[in-house]
């Protein structure tokens, strides 16, 4: 068997590299030149018949079969395809597949594997040609098992000869060896017997020898001896013979055992190659097998292709809808923000219109000295008025700051005087339900702060109105505590406290929202829009803020709001506020107005007021056509000019007279607006107005402004009425730089205070310093071992004790400073450790500038 | 203008507060003036009928177990409910602060550079028993 494993490797090599051998390429060749070949090609193919050699036949054959096949190709690709040339063609492609079957199969019995290749190649075009694609792709199918076949019976049915042979040759080498050996065995027989006669003829020379001595006896005994000598050379050569004849015998049968096995092993030679067929088949099928499975895959993989892009498709369409959508949408939200806007702004003006007429005609009839009675009922008309308008503002700061475009105001003002506006407005309503109302401001704080003031009244009263509101007894307390004073700033902590009914914990979260009230049945019971602290947390937030809330249920409430302020002067606050009480109109005296106003209420009041509070001329016009004639005509000081009215706009009669000829163009012109918007402020102001004033307006805002504008400059000169400051949200940061005093002069202690105290007697502010520092040894023990046990209460309690004697020494910074730790202890914030250093720093410091003292 | 001369007690554990209002007090004010460092040690001497009781909100910052300017205070107005009683405190919760108006002290100052001032003028004002 090794011998043929060896022949089958060494064939492999061959057959894998067997490659189409140049089969010539027959498509560029003409009709005539395709004829001349296969004629050629037919005597060659008579010849190998001849021959009988097989290989030949299956090439020649191939070849006329690949001729026939290039005619039929040439004539498809006629132009013409006329129904002889469709004849011809299948009768060519009939006669091609008919050689080509033939070359086939012949090479197959030749072996020629090329060549079979070559004619499954072309045979399987020929069946494409003829429309035949399932049997070509057999054929092709047959073509590629053929390929990879690594036996193919040529090559079996050799190496079976070979087999045959080799075991053939062996049989008969070893019969030829035993009948060798049965030769010699004969050879030497003889050899043996020849021997044994010349022993036998010596023998018997001796015996006649011995016979002339006992003739007689000895011939008798010599020819009973030859008798036995020569019946036992008989029995020898016949036990030989025998023996022969068994060896003989012998050989045959071993020459039957081999036969015997020469037959069994010829037979599981025909098994195995049995066996190697059928897997050769087994090949060919799982090919074949392999080749539908990949069809069909191909088909599945066509078919998903197409849904997924059907999907994709459908997909993208979706996506695309949703996209359009969504644009959309964004466009109708931001549509609606515009609408709604423009929806506000329009209403506050119609509702400011008749409010300012309201406000005004009221005003001007408590000026004119009612009756009493009179008085009252003009009193509480204006009250309710202001009340309304208090509603609208809040609506409208809402939707303004919802809209971003709520601006706080920052004028110089007094937090005392505020918070005095606070109690009185509130005391009313506080004396009403036998509730007391408390209000305190810490030494501490700066009075003078710029700010807001109006919206500080705002919060204020809004949370004190609803602690009033929500407390049945006892009553709220309106504390301002400073929190800390940096780089010209200073933090107001605002703390209102009540003793009444309390937020459940549950509500508190969301207090701050719009509309929400703690329960339903207060809407009842208590009234109110629900936007009050929603407003204020917001009017506290853009203010750089902080607020918040603590109850009991049953005890009482403290909201608390945290503002940064600049200090501010005392000196501008005062100006400001004599301007504004100076309300006295004769600086504007002699003046020619153009009053333009479509609303006869509206008119009615300016004219009225400017009248009483000054000595003027006006005229009236409803328009501002009418507006811009009169400028033309006559000769006036300062317009003043409504934004919307028909026919024309205040806006677009100001652009029309600033186009006028000098000197008419720069004539003043003042807004009357009841807008609350920016964009509108904005629009008057590029339309070439040159200031505005509110509806309703203050009196001393309108002479303010006519003022300003007439060159006519008041005698406690003018601050700014506008500053507008957008609502920043910078968090305020505590820095922990605990370094440093109050007190200019490096000193921690100022005796100032001490001194008036006790109005400059230096025994007894030597006795107050002497107190002071008796107890300063067990301050600091107590407050080392709250240091120590990190007691946060322990160390805020013992500074906190020390406060009024730190005041008593004029130690302001240091004072701060425990403020700032007691806060921190409060927090737990491990920096108070590090701040009480800072503390310790400064009383020691403390204790050197008095020691001296005393 | 009063012709009696006030009783007024002031309890705070903070000696030199303490000095500094008696101070203050004698030089401003006619007034009799006792001081207390615990509120224990004043609510014993209530029969003396004080007109006014100013009164520390802290008074344990020395001994921990005096008790509070609240729970005094309650005491205070339960013996004697016609004393006017002054609560001093500096920059309590106002909570806190709120509490003592609830429990019915009359007046509270803080303990600012004002509060002296304030402190005197109470005295002066109110009406005695």
């Amino acid at each position: 068997m090794k011998k043929i494993l060896f022949f089958i490797l060494l064939s492999i090599p061959a057959l894998l590299h067997a490659q189409d051998n140049g089969e010539k390429d027959l498509s560029g060749l003409s009709f005539p030149e395709l004829y001349k070949l296969l004629e050629s090609e037919s005597k060659t193919l008579k010849t190998v018949e001849g021959q009988n050699d097989k290989t030949g036949i299956g090439r020649s054959e191939g070849v006329i079969g690949n001729i026939y096949l290039n005619i039929a190709k040439k004539l498809s690709e006629s132009s013409i395809q006329s129904g002889q040339i469709i004849a011809d063609k299948e009768i060519n492609l009939n006669k091609s597949i008919e050689h080509l079957n033939k070359s086939i199969e012949v090479s197959e019995e030749a072996g020629d594997i090329d060549q079979l290749r070559m004619s499954y190649k072309n045979l399987a075009a020929a069946q494409k040609l003829s429309g035949n694609v399932k049997a070509a792709m057999k054929t092709y199918a047959k073509m590629v098992a053929l390929k990879k076949t690594i036996f193919n019976s040529k090559t079996a049915n050799d190496i079976e000869k070979k087999q045959i042979e080799y075991i053939h040759d062996k049989r008969e080498d070893s019969i030829r060896k035993m009948q060798q050996i049965a030769e010699e065995h004969l050879k030497e027989e003889t050899k043996k017997l020849t021997l044994q006669q010349m022993q036998l003829d010596s023998a018997n020379k001796a015996a006649n020898k011995a016979l002339t001595a006992a003739e007689i006896k000895k011939r008798e005994d010599s020819l009973t001896l030859r008798k036995t000598q020569t019946d036992l050379t008989l029995e020898k050569q016949n036990s030989q013979e025998k023996e022969k004849k068994l060896t003989l015998a012998e050989e045959e049968e071993a020459l039957q055992v081999s036969n015997n096995q020469l037959q069994e092993s010829k037979l599981k030679l025909q098994q195995s190659e049995l066996l190697l067929q059928q897997s050769k088949m087994q090949i060919q099928q799982n090919e074949l097998h392999m080749k539908d499975k990949h069809l069909e895959q191909q088909r599945t993989y066509t078919y998903m292709g197409v849904a997924g892009i059907l999907l994709l498709v459908g997909f993208s369409f979706f996506i695309i809808k949703e996209r359009k959508e969504a644009i959309q949408q964004k466009l109708r939200a931001e549509n609606s923000e515009k609408f709604k806007q423009q929806f506000l702004a329009n209403m506050s003006h119609e509702i400011r219109t008749p409010m300012n007429a309201i406000s005004g005609m009221t005003g001007l009839l408590i000026d004119k000295g009612p009756r009493p009675d009179q008085e009252n009922y003009l009193k509480a008309i204006s009250k309710s008025s202001e009340i309304l308008l208090h509603v609208i503002n809040d609506v409208l700061d809402l939707s303004k700051i919802e809209a971003g475009k709520l601006e706080f105001e920052a004028i110089d003002f007094s937090l005392a005087e505020t918070i005095q506006q606070v109690k009185d407005t509130l005391s009313y309503r506080a004396e009403d339900k036998g509730l007391q109302l408390i209000t305190s401001i810490a030494s501490d704080v700066e009075d003078v702060v710029v700010g807001d003031p109006f919206r500080l009244n705002q919060i204020l009263i809004n949370i004190g109105g609803n602690a009033l509101k929500f407390t049945d007894k006892g009553g709220v307390h309106i504390d301002v505590t400073p929190v800390k004073k940096e780089g010209g700033k200073i933090s107001v902590k605002f703390s209102v406290t009540d003793t009444g009914i309390g937020i459940p914990a549950d509500k508190i979260s969301t207090l701050f929202e719009n509309f929400t009230q703690v329960s339903s049945s207060d809407t009842r019971k208590y009234g109110g829009t629900g936007l009050g602290l929603s407003i204020s947390k917001q009017l506290v937030e853009l203010q750089g803020g902080t607020i918040s809330v603590e109850s009991t249920l049953g005890s009482g409430t403290t909201f608390y709001f945290i503002l940064t302020y600049p200090i501010g002067s005392a000196e501008i606050l005062h100006k400001r506020v004599a301007e504004e009480q100076n309300a006295d109109g004769s600086i504007l005296n002699g003046l020619r107005f153009l009053i333009a106003d479509d609303n006869e209420y509206n008119r009615m009041v300016i004219n009225e007021t400017l009248h009483l509070k000054a000595d003027v001329f006006t005229e009236l016009v409803v328009n501002g056509k009418e507006a811009v004639e009169m400028v033309e005509k006559n000769q006036y000081d300062i317009v003043l000019m409504d934004v919307q009215m028909p026919l024309m706009s205040g806006i677009e009669a100001t652009r029309y007279i600033r186009t006028l000829p000098a000197p008419k163009n720069q004539i003043p012109i003042i807004a009357l607006t009841a807008s609350v918007m920016r964009s509108e402020l904005d629009l008057c102001s590029s339309s070439g107005m040159n200031g505005y004033v509110p509806k309703p307006f203050k009196p001393w805002q309108l002479i303010h402004t006519i003022a300003d504008l007439t060159g006519r400059t008041l005698p406690t000169g003018n601050t700014k009425k506008e500053t507008v400051v957008t609502g920043n949200k910078d968090k305020y940061i505590i820095s922990e730089n605990g370094n440093g005093n109050g007190n200019g002069n490096g000193k921690v202690t100022d005796l100032a205070y001490l001194t008036k105290f006790c109005e400059g007697d230096e025994k007894r502010i030597k006795k107050y310093i002497k107190v002071y520092l008796q107890t300063l040894p067990s301050f600091f023990e107590k407050v080392d071992n709250a240091i120590i046990s990190k007691d946060f209460t322990e160390l805020a309690l013992h500074i906190h004790s020390f406060k009024p004697k730190w005041m008593m020494m004029g130690m302001k910074h240091t004072n701060e400073l425990g403020i700032k730790i007691d806060m921190q202890c409060k927090e737990k914030n491990d920096i108070a450790f590090k701040n009480v250093n800072h503390l310790i720093e400064e009383v020691n410091k403390s204790i050197k500038e008095l020691e001296d003292k005393c | 203008m009063d012709s009696f001369i006030k009783k007024i007690f002031v309890v705070d554990d903070d000696e030199m507060l303490s000095m500094a209002l008696e101070d203050y007090l004698c030089r401003k004010t006619e007034c009799e003036i006792h001081l207390f460092s615990t509120g224990e040690e004043c609510l014993q001497h209530l029969t003396e009928q004080p007109d006014i009781i100013i009164l520390d909100y802290n008074l344990n910052s020395i001994d921990k177990n005096a008790a509070n300017g609240l729970v005094i205070l309650e005491s205070i107005k339960k013996l004697n409910g016609a004393i006017k009683v002054v609560m001093l405190s500096s920059q309590e919760a106002n909570w806190i602060v709120l509490q003592t108006i609830k429990m019915g002290a009359e007046e509270y100052v803080v303990k600012d550079e004002e509060a002296f001032e304030k402190i005197a003028m109470i005295c002066k004002s109110s009406p005695s028993n």
